[in-house]
């Protein structure tokens, strides 16, 4: 049929152009991808430590392992005791400062999406200001703010990898907040009422209720969160400063490396940055994808 | 299926988690001093061992300064922490925190305007960068004086974020070339924040990379200072350390990386890797 083979190809057409937008944006993220690993194979080795270098690296990865390529240059960074402490730090901040802001980010995105009051407009921006200012503004003001604590929890925080857990946090709270009250916003609230009527408290119908309904939203909160935090570095480097060994995590490597202009050191840490992500946000979508379908099963029965 | 609320079991399962992760922060090895320190020849455990000191480096030069702390822990037992960044950040940094012991500058500038707010004790130098023109290995395009950047792409260091890229501004203000050199750059190159950044534009496309000095850009200088800051608690220990940085070992592993007063020859070769003292590329 004329008819049935015209919109037939209008299909076609649809799902092409959006194959093309989707596909032409992954491209370019792969190529850059590409590039980097191209750049660190085609670069000699010891770019990055023939002045000298890092002498940790050039003691323990020299024979061999510092070799050039792509291999010699992850060898090169892994050496180097200071890169391990970083993705240790890392590792454990981000995923700290990911609960801390799911533990604000869950009551405070229920409360903004299913209370109204007056001054809530104005609450709601407040919210935004750790999206909306300069990352480095945030890492001064909490510096200012903490000035005014008490001298033992300055000294427990400025410049401590405390600091890290707080700068981190204090931004991927906003962007947790802000997806979570959109999930709840989705969230039909008749459930919850009808719980109510059965005589549910509201802690309860929200436990039981919206909770589980919220699940989806929380994992993805928790996801932007977490990868906010990875890639988090203005407020650290004024709030927490860039310690080797100390308050140095992965974003602050790149940028030390950079700024002694060693290029493969740089590049093979940012590398290293987007492999941990891709590991990390695949295991929570699948992570999701289970509990999605845990939570179809369960409400099926 | 349990009667514990969801909400109430979550809330344990982050309580538990948040106690589990922050046991898991790293903690970093005691600040014992390193073994073999009483045994060096030179074991002049020096003010203060076992101390802590709180410095901010400019992270220009971090790879000197990185190797010099370590060689001073050995030696006298103070552990050196190195907080890096932009000199102006660092000095905005110590004006709000007002914690730590020194602060080592990428130029005078910065130290004098710390000593002039009351946060540090005169700077002492302790080495010199100079503006060179940073070209491919074997200057293909034959670059001699700025004068042949006519018609080159040029990255130079930003005169207002780089110390280099100041003194370059002051050196050519003097001979009255510098109008001419920054519409060079506006129109058909870049500034950069960082002279690493300004290197690295040329490294990341030529293999080697080579310094051409200019006799116009000699008087384009900038020192690296340190200066014991007004607020540290551990002065002496701190004088300590900027004592060792300005002398003889300070001095050896600064020049070993392209620091210091060392006069070049025209063109002369100065390995793959660019170093802070290159204030400008060209190619």
């Amino acid at each position: 049929m004329p008819h049935a083979s015209r919109i037939k190809l209008a299909d076609t057409a649809f799902t092409a152009g959006l194959a093309a937008a989707a596909g032409g944006y992954l491209l370019l993220l792969v190529l850059l991808v590409a590039a980097d690993l191209a750049f660190l194979s085609a670069t000699p080795a010891g770019g990055g430590d023939q002045t000298g270098g890092n002498q940790n690296v050039s003691d323990q990865g020299g024979g061999g392992l510092g070799g050039g390529g792509l291999g010699g240059a992850f060898a090169q960074a892994w050496a180097d005791p200071n890169i391990r402490y970083a993705v240790r730090l890392t590792l454990v901040s981000c995923t700290l400062s990911t609960v801390l802001a799911m533990l604000v980010a869950v009551p405070a995105g229920y409360l903004f999406s299913r209370s109204a009051f007056r001054a809530k407009p104005l609450l709601d921006t407040l919210m935004d200001i750790p999206i909306v200012l300069p990352p480095l503004t945030v890492g001064l003001s909490l510096l200012i703010l903490l000035q005014l604590a008490p001298a033992w929890l300055q000294r427990m925080v400025v410049y401590q990898p405390a600091a890290v857990v707080l700068a981190q946090f204090v931004v991927a709270a906003a962007l947790a907040v802000r997806t979570m009250r959109a999930a709840f916003d989705q969230i039909d609230p008749r459930l919850e009422q009808v719980a109510r009527t059965l005589g549910a408290t509201r802690a309860q119908a929200f436990g039981w209720v919206t909770l589980a309904e919220a699940r989806p939203g929380m994992i993805t909160a928790a996801t932007l969160a977490w990868a906010r935090s990875l890639g988090e570095f203005g407020p650290l480097l004024v709030f927490a400063g860039a310690t080797r060994g100390k308050t140095e995590v992965l974003a602050t490597t790149v940028y030390l490396e950079l700024s002694a202009g060693n290029l493969r050191g740089a590049v093979a840490v940012s590398l290293m940055m987007i492999a941990t992500a891709v590991v990390v946000l695949t295991a929570a979508r699948l992570l999701h994808a289970r509990w999605g379908r845990v939570q179809s099963s369960s409400s099926g029965s | 299926m349990s009667r514990i609320n969801p909400l109430y079991r979550l809330l344990a399962v982050c309580g538990v988690l948040v106690v589990a992760l922050a046991a898991l922060m790293p903690r970093r090895p005691p600040a014992a001093p390193a073994p073999g320190a009483q045994s060096d020849a030179r074991s002049d455990a020096g003010p203060g061992a076992g101390a802590t000191l709180l410095v901010y480096c400019a992270a220009s030069v971090r790879q000197p300064i990185d190797r010099l702390a370590e060689q001073y822990r050995r030696r006298s037992g103070v552990r050196i922490d190195l907080g890096y960044g932009g000199s102006n950040t660092l000095l905005s940094q110590i004006e709000v925190s007002r914690q730590g012991d020194l602060f080592l500058a990428a130029d005078t500038t910065y130290t004098t305007l710390a000593t002039r707010r009351g946060l540090a004790e005169p700077a002492a130098p302790i080495a010199r960068m100079t503006a060179v023109l940073a070209v491919p290995a074997g200057n293909p395009l034959g670059v001699r004086t700025i004068g042949d950047l006519a018609t080159l792409r040029v990255a130079a260091g930003s005169p207002d974020q780089t110390a280099i890229g100041r003194a370059t501004r002051e050196a050519l203000q003097r001979a009255g070339r510098w109008r001419g050199f920054d519409t060079l750059v506006r129109r058909r190159g870049v500034y950069k924040p960082t002279v690493a950044d300004v290197a690295g534009d040329v490294a990341r496309q030529h293999p080697g990379v080579v310094a051409v000095e200019d006799p116009l850009l000699a008087g384009a200088r900038s020192e690296i200072a340190v200066a014991v800051l007004t607020c540290s608690r551990q002065v002496e220990a701190a004088r300590g350390f900027a004592r060792f940085l300005a002398g003889e070992a300070g001095r050896r592993v600064l020049e070993e990386f392209g620091y210091g007063g060392v006069r070049r020859v025209a063109g002369g070769t100065r390995g793959a890797k660019p170093d802070g003292s290159h204030s400008r590329a060209a190619r």
